[in-house]
């Protein structure tokens, strides 16, 4: 029997959700930890994903170069961090903004000069089709949920088993009290932007197969990835994927049966801010102490 | 600078506008408009980000919204272009009263990224099909303005210089009075500024209908500089310039907004010449750059620079 179409968007916006939260979870980590939103993260991400496609066209096979580009994107979380954010760590708001929408700008007119703004095929590490049972989603699909999957489980258990994990919980948590048992809450900062340079780049590369590489790639991505966390509660990571499914699902759904493709985006942002009227902490939050 | 030499510079600032504008013809004058324009954009986007510390990175919706009320307005129900212009900072008030309630319940950043949101879905709004039959969907409405005074070049410079006076005026008095201190004491110390007795959730509502009400007569007056609406010249690429344009005016500063409409006028015109990036690499590097260099403005920062100087 043939899955009818809305069954098949539900699987497809729950595959797509996955990338949303994994994008989320990337603001959240910082915005757990310092408070700031990084707007440069959808682009970083997209930069990201232009470096692997680099290295995939250089010969490299997929899966290590998106496991090398993994840890490069580690790297540049953690140096853009160290050299452009420390040292407006603790500027006023509006000095923060205009170096992240500054970075999301440069980083966005670089990719475009470098990589240029033709469309690019981005290969998927997936087989085709999917083993039998699972067809409602594609290959590429099922191995978009897994991966998030795997990788969400990894970085739970990294914050929760390893000595790392538990100083960047320290750092976010209580920064002084920290500082006092001898962690360096700099660098819990810059490892915390590193990891989420980390996911970011995964949910570009996951991404970059379902649409084509293009310099704007991760912008709607970006957008989603937020809504994503503040339906959830901004610093809550589970809230993340939560946010991420719903908007996941709600997306097409909108699209198609109430408001048309051309509205279908404007819907989701206007039904996020709609929740966020009713429920300013997002859906897992705790209860709002009054936003004064 | 004392005030009566202060009081004389802005005189003379006014007079200098004013000729400008009586002895301008053709493209320039034009340009001149344009750049009067995107002031009193500017004049509302200083007054909620510089001044109230409230974070707006979706200010080109405001103008796709009075410049598309005062289009349909004048266009499909025939208003004479004044009371346009009265409905869209009207309208451009109530839209910004509603976000300033969503600035009570999103802070900082949040809110910067969700007005983002907004700038991005506002051409995707004005291009629904659905809409087409009012706003002219991708193309956009083009329309004869009917010949009255303030429809004419001349009459539309002197509209326009008086209402961006106007605005400047009121804006500089309103930063010298008690609500002007209420919102720099909500922007430093919220905390502080509510035990102080000033409600700021309604406080934020005001600096926001404000802003809203200037940055979208500017987008109405625009509109019929113009004679033409698109939804591609509101896309966020707008929002962010306005963004860059208050910044590279210098933060602190009122007068900056002169220069940073300059910024971007000119800015996307020159460099769109050679390629689509190299306006956004522009806007980048500026936005980093001053942050870096004159967070607070640029006399604060040749005052910190001197005083470096001096030491040695």
């Amino acid at each position: 029997m043939e899955p009818s179409i809305w069954l098949l968007q539900l699987s497809a916006g729950v595959a797509n959700g996955f990338i949303y939260a994994a994008l989320g979870l990337a603001l959240v980590m910082i915005h757990r930890t310092t408070h700031h939103i990084n707007f440069a993260q959808g682009e970083m991400a997209t930069l990201s994903t232009y470096l692997a496609w680099q290295l995939i066209q250089s010969g490299m096979p997929v899966a290590a170069a998106m496991a090398l580009t993994l840890v490069l994107s580690l790297a540049m979380g953690v140096v853009v961090q160290r050299v452009l954010i420390r040292p407006v760590q603790h500027a006023p708001a509006l000095t923060q903004m205009m170096v992240f929408v500054g970075l999301l700008v440069s980083i966005n007119a670089f990719t475009g000069w470098w990589f240029g703004h033709v469309l690019q095929a981005f290969p998927s590490p997936f087989p085709v089709q999917a083993p039998a049972g699972l067809r409602l989603w594609s290959g590429h699909q099922l191995g978009m949920v897994g991966v998030t999957l795997i990788v969400m489980a990894l970085v739970w258990l990294f914050f929760r088993f390893t000595r790392l994990g538990l100083a960047l919980r320290a750092a976010a948590q209580h920064p002084e009290a920290a500082r006092w048992v001898g962690i360096s809450v700099p660098w819990m900062w810059a490892w915390g932007w590193g990891l989420a340079a980390m996911l970011g780049a995964l949910a570009g590369m996951l991404m970059a197969p379902v649409v084509y590489l293009e310099p704007n790639l991760m912008m709607g991505v970006l957008l989603y990835g937020f809504a994503a966390a503040v339906l959830g509660g901004m610093d809550r990571p589970q809230g993340a994927v939560l946010g991420g499914l719903l908007v996941g699902v709600i997306d097409p759904l909108l699209g198609t049966y109430v408001v048309g493709h051309e509205l279908q985006q404007p819907a989701v942002l206007a039904l996020v801010v709609a929740v966020l009227w009713w429920r300013p902490q997002g859906l897992l939050g705790p209860k709002a102490q009054g936003a004064a | 600078m004392s005030k009566q030499r202060r009081f004389i510079l802005w005189v003379a600032v006014a007079l200098l506008l004013l000729g400008t504008g009586l002895g301008l013809q053709g493209y320039a004058l034009f340009q001149f408009q344009q750049w009067l324009v995107l002031v009193l954009a500017l004049v509302g986007l200083h007054g909620l980000t510089a001044q109230a510390g409230l974070l707006s990175l979706g200010h080109g919706a405001f103008m796709a919204l009075g410049a598309y009320t005062t289009a349909m307005l004048t266009h499909h129900a025939q208003w004479p272009t004044p009371w346009a212009w009265l409905a869209a900072a009207l309208l451009g008030a109530a839209w910004g009263a509603g976000l300033g309630g969503l600035a009570s319940r999103l802070t900082g950043h949040l809110l910067a990224l969700a007005t983002f949101a907004l700038a991005v879905a506002v051409p995707q709004v004005l291009k629904a099909p659905g809409l087409a039959a009012w706003t002219g969907g991708a193309q956009g409405l083009t329309w004869t303005p009917t010949p009255a005074f303030w429809n004419q070049p001349l009459g539309l410079t002197l509209c326009l210089l008086g209402v961006v006076g106007l605005a400047m005026g009121a804006q500089q008095l309103a930063q010298q009075r008690v609500w002007g201190w209420a919102l720099v004491a909500m922007r430093e110390h919220p905390v502080a500024a509510a035990e102080l007795g000033f409600d700021l959730p309604r406080l934020r509502r005001q600096a926001f209908a404000w802003s809203g009400a200037l940055t979208s007569l500017a987008g109405g007056m625009g509109a019929m500089v113009l004679g033409h609406v698109s939804p591609d010249a509101y896309t966020a690429l707008l929002s962010i310039g306005l963004l860059a344009g208050l910044v590279v005016g210098g933060v602190g500063q009122l007068s900056g907004v002169g220069l940073g409409a300059a910024f971007v006028l000119w800015v996307p015109q020159w460099a769109g010449e050679f390629s689509q990036s190299v306006p956004w690499a522009i806007y980048g590097a500026c936005l980093l750059g001053v942050a870096y260099v004159a967070p607070e403005g640029w006399p604060q920062a040749w005052r910190a620079w001197r005083r470096k100087l001096t030491k040695r």
